[in-house]
């Protein structure tokens, strides 16, 4: 049933159901995540000590490596509120401040898509990006116009990611043993070998069961497809996201990676879930392209912006200088969130008119570009479109 | 001191905190770092302790090398058969290693391969006549020998050589005609001589080959006589 609203503006949403405030709804997104933590453990710790090539000290790693991220970010956080916050100057003002503002739930989230070998000192700079520059410096809890955690992945990975290469990069030490005659994660393959064959990017990882279940090389959280479909079934049971938005994430990369596949000569579908399994794609279209704050907020926008989440993910997979395209491609549209958000309430509301209908062509063309040309780009037919082009003129 | 705690108690404490994280944890992920390393050695670190011709009757033509490795931690040596393009053929002793070290094993052989010079070899033998067919690389391509021994391996019944060498292109050779530097190399080996003195003008190619030749001949035989 619809509710209005007749008192003066402004006007705080309340939750239509009993027990959905934001508290529960960082419980159900914590329980979620703790998933993922779980396996990350697993994989990256548990499983190599079980294997015997790890030590003790080594298998408690992934989890310290994860806490202290979460641990950095709310210190971070109640220095900045010491800083800002006359409140926030005792102890109990302190706790208030941290307890409305879930510091360490970027902390965790960074660090999960960071490789295992990030030095500390590298951590520590990407939660201070995460907390500070992405959350606080825009006003704390809610304010924040892009991604926190996204902010300090791509700083560390824009200003350092040469360090963390040099001090281990994706691997567990199961898998460095392998790497040291294989190969690196599943994108730096295919972003060094450019080609769409089985042989060269699923065979040396096992099978496509392997990107499935998540023991490929990546980073410490997003490797296991399994884990988070189970995270994001909980959280769509629990109404903590939008079931359509991810399925629609993947669901363009599935579809405009299986495009290219046959542009290029190779129709299987494997090289479409290849695509789909592999990087963050399944790890940002859960916990990332559904974030309330930074992405818009009716379901129409939130279509759009699942769309054209898909389409720059693999538009930058095949065009950037970084194997993988989801950080960017969810940075970027978090900067269009608001101008979606507007003009997709206005077509909701009154429907496709003179007025909305400008705005709707743009982003339907916009959006039917970047497909098309990720496509072209992916065999070079945009220059030889380009050259063709110019032939005629 | 207490009215400094009392008022930046609380910022100190979490500078601490950070403090902390930052050495320790920094410390932390270095062990982890070096730890790759010690993976990695402990997994892929294999070196060849020795190579050699082998000179098993049954095996050789298949698998002319055997080859001595030792690997991972605590060290393991195992001994292979390897074929003339330095493929693993089998394993003649020692621990068998597992698909994963096998294949760290062939990485090792095809990165050693081309630091052993391997153009003399074995090509056939014939078990009812004990005939041995082996060939070199001269100035002018193979050299093939084929050497026919007594039953016992101790005399050489016969040979023959096939050659393409000329000599008067290696440098200022005279003396006679083709094959007479192989048969020099031959007649030594036959008369149990195999540390013979180099043909002047023909040392350029043909007079290295022939001399690796009858060493190898005369080690085979020393091996087959219970020799080497």
């Amino acid at each position: 049933m619809a509710r209005f609203a007749n008192a003066k503006a402004p006007f705080v949403r309340l939750s239509e159901e009993k027990g959905k405030d934001t508290k529960t709804i960082m419980r159900d997104f914590g329980i979620g995540l703790s998933l993922v933590v779980l396996f990350a453990w697993f994989k990256n710790g548990i499983l190599v000590y079980v294997n015997g090539d790890c030590t003790f000290l080594e298998m408690i790693y992934p989890m310290v490596f994860i806490l202290l991220a979460g641990i950095m970010a709310v210190v971070m956080e109640a220095i900045y509120f010491y800083l800002t916050n006359p409140e926030a100057k005792t102890m109990k003002g302190l706790k208030k401040s941290l307890s409305t503002s879930y510091g360490f739930v970027p902390g965790v989230i960074l660090a999960l898509i960071l490789p295992l070998y990030t030095p500390i000192w590298v951590l520590m700079f990407g939660v201070f990006m995460t907390t500070i520059v992405g959350k606080m410096l825009f006003g704390g809890f809610g304010n924040n116009i892009f991604n926190p955690a996204l902010i300090g992945n791509i700083a560390i990975m824009f200003t350092l990611y040469g360090v963390v290469l040099a001090a281990g990069g994706f691997m567990n030490p199961s898998e460095v043993v392998i790497d040291a005659y294989a190969g690196a994660t599943p994108l730096t393959l295919f972003s060094q070998l450019r080609t769409i064959n089985y042989d060269a990017l699923v065979a040396p990882y096992g099978s496509l069961w392997n990107f499935f279940f998540g023991t490929i090389p990546g980073t410490i959280g997003e490797t296991s497809a399994l884990v988070i479909l189970i995270a994001y079934v909980w959280f769509v049971i629990r109404k903590v996201i939008k079931w359509f938005t991810p399925l629609i994430f993947i669901g363009v990369v599935f579809l405009l990676t299986w495009l290219i596949g046959i542009v290029n000569g190779e129709a299987g579908l494997w090289f479409p879930l290849y695509g789909i399994l592999s990087g963050g794609l399944m790890y940002g279209a859960v916990f990332m392209s559904t974030e309330p704050v930074t992405t818009p907020r009716n379901p129409l926008g939130k279509v759009f912006f699942a769309l054209f989440l898909g389409a720059l993910t693999v538009l930058f997979r095949y065009i950037g200088v970084f194997p993988e395209g989801v950080a960017t491609a969810i940075i970027v549209m978090n900067i269009f969130t608001m101008p979606i958000d507007k003009s997709t309430a206005m077509i909701r509301s009154s429907g496709l008119n003179k007025k909305t209908i400008v705005p709707f062509l743009m982003m339907v063309i916009l959006l039917i570009g970047i497909m098309v040309y990720a496509v072209m780009k992916s065999r070079n037919l945009y220059t030889l479109a380009v050259l063709m082009i110019g032939g005629w003129f | 001191m207490k009215s400094f705690i009392q008022k930046h108690g609380l910022i100190t404490i979490f500078t601490l905190i950070l403090l902390l994280i930052f050495f320790f944890g920094g410390m932390y992920s270095r062990y982890m770092s070096n730890q790759i390393s010690v993976h990695a050695e402990e997994h892929c670190t294999a070196e060849i302790t020795h190579l050699d011709y082998n000179y098993e009757l049954s095996t050789f033509i298949e698998s002319p090398y055997i080859v001595e490795i030792s690997y991972g931690v605590p060290q393991v040596q195992v001994i292979l058969y390897i074929s003339q393009s330095f493929q693993i053929n089998g394993v003649v002793s020692g621990a068998q290693p597992d698909p994963e070290q096998l294949t760290g094993l062939q990485l090792l052989l095809d990165e050693e391969s081309g630091k052993y010079y391997n153009d003399t070899s074995f090509i056939s033998y014939t078990p009812s006549t004990h005939t041995l067919v082996a060939r070199t690389i001269g100035f002018h391509g193979a050299i093939t020998v084929t050497v026919e021994f007594s039953s016992d391996f101790t005399t050489v019944e016969s040979y023959l050589v096939e050659s393409n060498e000329t000599y008067v292109e290696e440098s200022d050779y005279i003396g006679s005609a083709v094959p007479a530097v192989e048969n020099y190399y031959m007649d030594g080996f036959v008369a149990g001589n195999t540390n013979l003195d180099s043909v002047a003008g023909a040392s350029y190619g043909t007079s290295p080959a022939m001399q690796d030749l009858v060493d190898l001949l005369a080690m085979f035989q020393a091996a087959q006589t219970g020799g080497n």
